[in-house]
């Protein structure tokens, strides 16, 4: 499991994350909600290392263990003069945990073609290579910062199909995402956010039992207010 | 090893057209200047002899007979834009994988082990770029200089004339290797500032960040003015001492910043 416990982060004076404790449990999928602002990508980042928070700690299995974690953030990451190929050459190159099976798989049903250069390709394809470099990873916990901002329907649903697959065995995700609807089935649990604070915490099926909604509803009921 | 090893090609790849650019343009600005130095030259003369009816010799006595030395003012000029090249490097190194196209400082600081394969990869590549500036500005000197010798004719050239620096390129081309050996010490030295300073603003950020920056310029310079002023009053040290020590001052600074710089990219960079 990954555990997050007392996050505290302020950007200058100003406190973007108050305290957050949540966990992500393996084999679910994990979905932290929060409107614009609310320090989403923040945790997702302080989780990955990229940045340092002024209080808290984040164990993976009991322990204090950054490689146990992959993330895909929500923009590229690669170099602008690589190719698809260059990318997946580079993971190989610097990870010892890289599955070159894994990402040849996902490329083949992403139907990407390794010559093709990234900054040259659509948003939706950079998306999906970003997730390939993330998944490719043989690391239990996979972070995922919007995987789904910007992209066509047909593509979600390429992407939304990789949560129902073998992919997902042996991982716990934690996501971030405004496109719930979509997705809504596929999640095993949802963490509400608000002003830097954990204010919901359910299995996606305790919540529907207890409030009678579906987490799209739940999420208006919790921000309208 | 193996990941600063990558890391170094990875950096070197990614400037390499433009480096190449840069390196051909001054190439051929810099050759180009000597045979047209020595054609304006020529030029002058028959102008002169033209002009007043002179003979040659005397036209030569007037205007004067042109070395090499003499044609190499745009060596010192591109070697200034060399410098100004390797600056603006340092500072782009870092800076393109937070602002550029794709935001590659999240692929760095992701990978695994430690993070100061990260720091040693880029200054290793500044490092390159500014030793393989002054090894190519031999060559191109030295090549200039055979170039001098094929475009101007005998009579026109000053003879038994060894030295191809004018006294302004003698400033960046000395061939005392102690001198040498500072130049690239202080140049390295001063890309070390500049990644120090990189890193901290962008650990700080805004306001914060250029408060600290401007501190950490007042610490470098203090320290500057106080080594050189101490050994500029210290009659205690013979001359080799001297250097010997201001190679020491040089190396201590630039600990100081590696070691800073290295915190701050474990303990306080942010994407």
């Amino acid at each position: 499991m990954l555990e997050v416990h007392g996050l505290q982060k302020k950007y200058g004076k100003k406190p973007v994350l108050q305290g957050v404790s949540f966990s992500v449990p393996m084999d679910q999928l994990t979905c932290l909600i929060g409107l614009n602002g609310e320090g989403k990508s923040t945790i997702l980042k302080a989780i990955a290392g990229l940045v340092p928070v002024n209080a808290g700690t984040v164990l993976v299995d009991g322990e204090i263990n950054r490689n146990k974690i992959a993330f895909v953030p929500d923009i590229q990451t690669m170099p602008g003069y690589m190719t698809v190929g260059d990318a997946l050459t580079y993971m190989a190159d610097y990870y010892s945990d890289w599955n070159q099976e894994t990402a040849n798989e996902l490329m083949r049903i992403f139907q990407l073609l390794s010559t093709d250069k990234i900054t040259d390709l659509s948003k939706g394809n950079q998306a999906k290579v970003s997730l390939i470099l993330g998944f490719a990873l043989d690391r239990p916990y996979l972070l995922l910062d919007e995987p789904f901002a910007g992209i066509d329907l047909f593509t979600k649903e390429q992407i939304a199909g990789l949560f129902s697959s073998h992919f997902m065995e042996g991982r716990g995700i934690l996501m971030t995402t405004h496109e719930i609807q979509e997705i809504e089935h596929l999640i095993d649990r949802v963490v509400f956010l608000q002003d830097g604070r954990i204010i919901d915490e359910h299995e996606t099926e305790e919540m529907r039992e207890l409030y009678g909604k579906s987490v799209q509803d739940r999420m208006r009921e919790v921000y309208q207010r | 090893m193996k990941q600063y090893i990558q890391l170094t090609n990875e950096e070197i790849k990614r400037s390499f057209k433009l480096y190449v650019i840069v390196v051909l343009v001054m190439a051929a600005i810099e050759l180009v200047s000597v045979v047209a130095q020595v054609m304006l030259h020529e030029q002058n003369i028959k102008n002169f002899m033209e002009n007043n009816r002179a003979t040659l010799s005397e036209a030569l006595q007037q205007i004067g007979k042109l070395d090499y030395a003499d044609t190499t003012s745009f060596f010192v000029f591109m070697t200034l834009i060399g410098i100004v090249f390797v600056v603006i490097y340092a500072f782009q190194i870092w800076y393109r994988d937070w602002l550029g196209e794709t935001k590659y400082i999240y692929r760095l600081l992701m990978l695994p082990g430690r993070r100061y394969s990260i720091f040693f990869s880029k200054l290793t590549a500044v490092f390159l770029v500014m030793i393989s500036f002054i090894g190519l500005q031999w060559c191109f000197l030295k090549a200039g200089s055979y170039l001098f010798d094929w475009s101007i004719q005998a009579e026109y050239q000053k003879s038994s004339n060894t030295n191809i620096f004018s006294s302004s390129l003698e400033e960046f081309y000395t061939t005392n290797l102690t001198n040498m050996i500072f130049i690239i010490l202080i140049s390295t030295m001063i890309v070390c500032l500049i990644f120090l300073l990189v890193l901290l603003e962008r650990s700080h950020r805004k306001v914060k960040g250029l408060i600290r920056v401007a501190i950490e310029t007042t610490i470098f310079v203090s320290y500057a003015f106080v080594c050189i002023y101490f050994l500029d009053q210290t009659h205690l040290l013979l001359s080799s001492e001297k250097d010997a020590l201001f190679i020491g001052f040089v190396f201590v600074y630039m600990i100081y910043a590696c070691w800073r710089s290295l915190r701050l990219l474990k303990w306080k960079i942010s994407v």
